[in-house]
């Protein structure tokens, strides 16, 4: 009976590694006194490979193809036994998944913020850039600043962010974190000034970096004549490593 | 007491809302390890890659895929992430074994994927990027707008076959642009455009030289750093390093050490494509270290009176001795 429940418990487990279209495995093993950055999920190999000369215990390589690769025109190695350095990595964390700016009005800027954190440690740094409309409600739209930052103004039509600390309006945090950290970018980073342009990198750097928390500030402005309404969008922030 | 109470509720109002901004939990957080895959394929086969995706929040993720080209967007390695046009069908080449994924609290995963390489293919480089992104819950608050995050692999692919390694330097300089320098450190920069269909990895080397014939060489460029086709890529260098916080004579130490006097030549030299090719520019400029100067000056100076002094000694000295 003990011999069956362990013989079903070990087919369960050879089913659930080979038949998995995708291999889950935990990143980072760790614990307060180590760090295990390569840890490894292997599919094959022997314990007793030889031939006249030599014997071996090997494996394949994790994956069938890592990220690191050798090249010349001869060869290309992209597997090995382990992948035995720290692996680079790049993460992006969003403090909120919506922003409500509240019912916009022709007598005050209305502002909003969330967090976005980055950290990367590799070596040519990183890139968030931004995709989406300006803010609508049904055909309707308030006018995206666009590429160069301005200052808000109540009675215009404007919808920008950043990613710096303003005083007027008072609202968002400079990058914060222990240093190395990120930028904002270029016309993402004037104080009391906003800018939005679907496309554009709104934080960056070029070197490793420590965590690093930004605080993406929104306003949104309207114009007498533009018609009331609950005015909304879908932004996304794309992350990915420099080459 | 009532005052201090007060004190003692802001206090506590700025802890909470400093805990608030220290460990609020984020609504998506993920990582993407590994995240530059480079392929390389005949025409007509089939590579295999791995994306690798971890879940860094602690509940339950469902992540979507998306494959995008992508191109330079600057001189420093930053990509431009483009809508797929109809000229961008090498992104049908790429079949990953799964378009949607589900990972648990703090759980990765290694998603496989391939690339179907037509016989067709032109030799030379590919570059799209693999984008994971969470499915947003719908927003139905009023004035509500959706914020969403998305992370990427950057995929280099690389067809055999006969393609183009070229680059040129378009700038080779010093950043202050002057005929005349007075002081290190230098600062040079150099820009490579890629001129050929495949990225490089260029390494770089710059070798100052005085009139003497002395040379000093340091890297520039360590092919850390990729270089699109048809882009632009700036490197930097400051020689012989950071002396923002040296004092006088250690300035002016540093100068000696580096014997820069007179016009000097500074040639950068650019090779890739496994050393084999190259390519080098060289500027002139003048060289006078302020530093030794003075170091030099007043040395000279108190040569020259303690001579002075040693003389009037030795004529004191005689007359003395003619009176005895």
């Amino acid at each position: 009976m003990v011999l069956t429940k362990k013989l079903i418990s070990y087919l369960l487990l050879i089913s659930i590694f080979c038949l998995s279209p995708i291999n889950h495995i935990f990143a980072r093993m760790e614990s307060t006194n180590f760090i295990i950055y390569g840890d490894v999920f292997s599919s094959g190999g022997r314990e007793d490979s030889t031939s006249a000369n030599f014997g071996i215990q090997d494996t394949i390589g994790e994956g069938l193809a890592l990220s690191s690769t050798s090249t010349s025109s001869n060869f290309g190695i992209k597997t090995g036994f382990r992948e035995m350095y720290a692996d680079s990595f790049v993460t992006l964390s969003l403090g909120s998944g919506s922003l409500d700016l509240g019912a916009l009005s022709t007598t005050e800027t209305k502002l909003g913020s969330h967090t976005m954190t980055v950290e990367t440690d590799s070596l040519n740094g990183f890139t968030v850039t931004l995709s989406g409309n300006t803010l609508t409600s049904g055909i309707n739209t308030i006018t995206a600043i666009g590429s160069i930052a301005m200052a808000p103004l109540i009675g215009t039509k404007q919808f920008g962010i950043n990613l710096v600390a303003n005083t007027t309006p008072a609202v968002g945090a400079d990058p914060a974190g222990l240093a190395p950290i990120g930028s904002a970018a270029d016309q993402y980073r004037e104080t009391n000034k906003f800018a939005f342009l679907s496309g554009a990198t709104v934080a960056t750097s070029s070197a490793p970096i420590n965590s690093t928390i930004y605080t993406v500030s929104y306003i949104a402005n309207i114009s007498s004549d533009t018609i009331n309404g609950s005015y909304a969008t879908t932004l996304t922030y794309g992350a990915t490593v420099n080459y | 007491m009532g005052q201090l109470s007060i004190i003692d509720m802001k206090k506590i109002v700025f802890l909470f809302f400093l805990l608030g901004v220290l460990f609020v939990l984020p609504a998506q957080a993920m990582t993407i390890i590994s995240p530059i895959v480079e392929l390389a394929a005949e025409p007509g086969q089939v590579q295999k890659g791995i994306l690798k995706v971890y879940n860094e929040t602690d509940k339950d993720l469902s992540l979507t895929a998306r494959i995008e080209p992508f191109k330079a967007g600057s001189e420093d390695g930053q990509p431009i992430y483009l809508l797929p046009q109809q000229k961008d069908e090498y992104l049908s080449w790429f079949q990953l074994s799964q378009s949607t994924l589900k990972l648990s609290a703090k759980e990765a995963a290694i998603i496989p994927f391939e690339v179907v390489v037509p016989v067709s293919a032109v030799p030379g480089g590919y570059y799209a990027v693999v984008f994971w992104q969470e499915l947003a819950e719908e927003n139905k608050e009023v004035n509500n707008s959706t914020i969403q995050g998305k992370v990427g692999t950057l995929v280099f692919l690389q067809i055999n076959g006969e393609f183009e390694e070229s680059a040129i330097i378009k700038d080779f300089n010093l950043q202050s642009n002057k005929k005349v320098y007075f002081s290190l450190p230098l600062n040079f920069f150099a820009r490579l455009e890629n001129t050929g269909n495949i990225h490089l990895y260029p390494k770089a080397e710059i070798e100052i030289k005085n009139f003497l014939g002395q040379t000093k060489k340091f890297e520039m460029a360590n092919s850390q750093a990729a270089i699109l086709p048809q882009s632009i890529r700036r490197f930097e260098t400051i020689y012989p390093g950071d002396l923002s916080s040296a004092d006088f004579l250690s300035l002016a130490q540093v100068e000696f050490k580096n014997l820069f006097f007179g016009k000097l030549t500074a040639k950068v030299i650019f090779t890739y494509n496994d050393q084999n090719k190259s390519v080098s520019e060289t500027i002139s400029f003048w060289f006078f270290p302020w530093r030794l100067a003075v170091i030099f000056s007043g040395v000279l100076i108190l040569t020259f009176l303690l001579f002075k002094i040693n003389r009037k000694v030795n004529l004191l000295k005689k007359t003395l001795n003619q009176k005895k």
